[in-house]
């Protein structure tokens, strides 16, 4: 069953480049001076893109009394940042519509990235990380597992089997069946995509053990996914919670004040921002 | 329905009490929404992010409705506890999984 890094690379360059708004969006991540009016134009070409940035807008969690209905108004109350967050979100999910048939669960694995994404943005100032490319990495750790889930479909379904028989984690049931694992996949894509390196990092080592060169944006996507799987948002009947490394768990020195009012605030970004990218 | 509503002191808050509005800190963040359930550890939080009034369900009319809802209360209490220890079968015998699993503990105990 198992699968060459040839053949990953060889079906992840088959797969469809994000839309043209997106790219742009992400080389100006370092880049503040960008040109709104032409940004707004070209998310309204977008039927899709519109709807979810317009409901985002007018979500709970930003409180607003009267109803937002333009994309100029949603740009000025939820800035460029959240917008830039949110349309790569859309692009990302949207490159992976989901197949009928197999074991594969398309809503759970939204759930999980989502919650991740959640977790990481809020993790992220005690890490001193950026919570926009936090949320991004988070929502972006898991991708391997759509690739292969997608375009190794019997090999991922054998996959599954074990993980179920052996109440393993996925990436030990990966690793016994197929030979690699998400992390990997996941790299070859974000690399692929051209995100920038810190997040392609961020993907490689959301599973790997703590070196002194792993970057505070890497720390915090582990933490970030161990709290999605603790807070039992992905509604996966057999989840796991994982261990963190040490070093992680020190440097974020939670204590029980901060850990439920961060769990609180989690739990909140959660439940709107699932009615925003899952539902459709 | 609309719940009766008190504003009171951050100190005169307790956990159990009921937000009847968002709490935000001085960056206009939202800290908790409204309809949140006070714990012990967030009027801690809370206080340490400068928070000085909170808005709350006015229940003083029924406190013979309290026994059945902290019984309620209980029970959610011993699920949360029970799909924890799920949850961290396999790690929570690590020292930092073992950490994480009291502060969630904690967190799901003190609603």
């Amino acid at each position: 069953m198992s699968i060459a890094i040839e053949d990953v690379v060889k079906q992840v360059r088959d797969l469809p480049s994000l839309p043209a708004v997106v790219t742009e969006l992400l080389t100006s991540m370092q880049n503040e001076d960008v040109d709104l009016q032409s940004l707004c134009r070209k998310i309204t070409l977008d039927q899709a893109l519109t709807a979810k940035t317009l409901r985002l807008a007018n979500s709970s969690f930003y409180g607003m009394a009267s109803k937002v209905t333009t994309i100029q108004q949603a740009m000025s109350i939820l800035g460029f940042r959240s917008i830039r967050t949110l349309l790569t979100a859309c692009s990302v999910t949207g490159a992976f519509p989901a197949v009928a048939g197999g074991s594969f669960d398309f809503q759970t694995f939204w759930r999980h990235s989502v919650a991740t994404a959640v977790a990481a943005q809020k993790l992220a100032p005690l890490l001193h990380v950026n919570p926009d490319t936090a949320f991004t990495a988070g929502l972006l750790h898991d991708i391997g597992v759509l690739v292969l889930a997608t375009r190794f479909r019997e090999p991922y379904d054998a996959t599954l089997a074990y993980r179920r028989e052996h109440d393993s984690y996925m990436v030990s049931a990966e690793q016994a069946v197929l030979g690699i694992d998400h992390t990997v996949v996941g790299s070859a894509l974000i690399a692929h995509w051209r995100f920038p390196p810190e997040m392609q990092q961020a993907v490689a080592q959301h599973h790997s053990v703590h070196t002194p060169e792993m970057a505070a944006l890497t720390m915090v996507v582990q933490a970030g996914n161990a709290l999605a799987h603790a807070l039992d948002l992905s509604g996966i009947d057999d989840d796991l919670a994982p261990a963190l490394p040490m070093p992680v768990w020190d440097a974020l020195a939670l204590d029980d004040a901060d850990s439920a009012v961060l769990f609180a605030a989690i739990e909140t970004a959660f439940a709107d921002m699932c009615q925003i990218l899952v539902s459709n | 329905m609309i719940e009766p509503t008190r504003d009171i002191a951050l100190d005169q808050a307790s956990a159990g009490m009921i937000l009847t509005a968002e709490l935000r800190d001085a960056g206009g963040a939202v800290l908790l929404p409204a309809g949140a359930v006070l714990s012990e550890s967030m009027l801690g939080g809370l206080a340490r992010r400068g928070i000085a009034t909170v808005s709350v369900v006015d229940d003083r009319a029924s406190e013979h409705d309290n026994a059945a809802l902290e019984a309620e209360r209980e029970a959610t209490r011993e699920r949360h506890c029970a799909r924890l220890a799920l949850l961290f079968r396999h790690s929570a015998s690590n020292d930092v999984g073992a950490q994480l699993l009291a502060r969630l503990t904690h967190y799901r105990r003190s609603v």
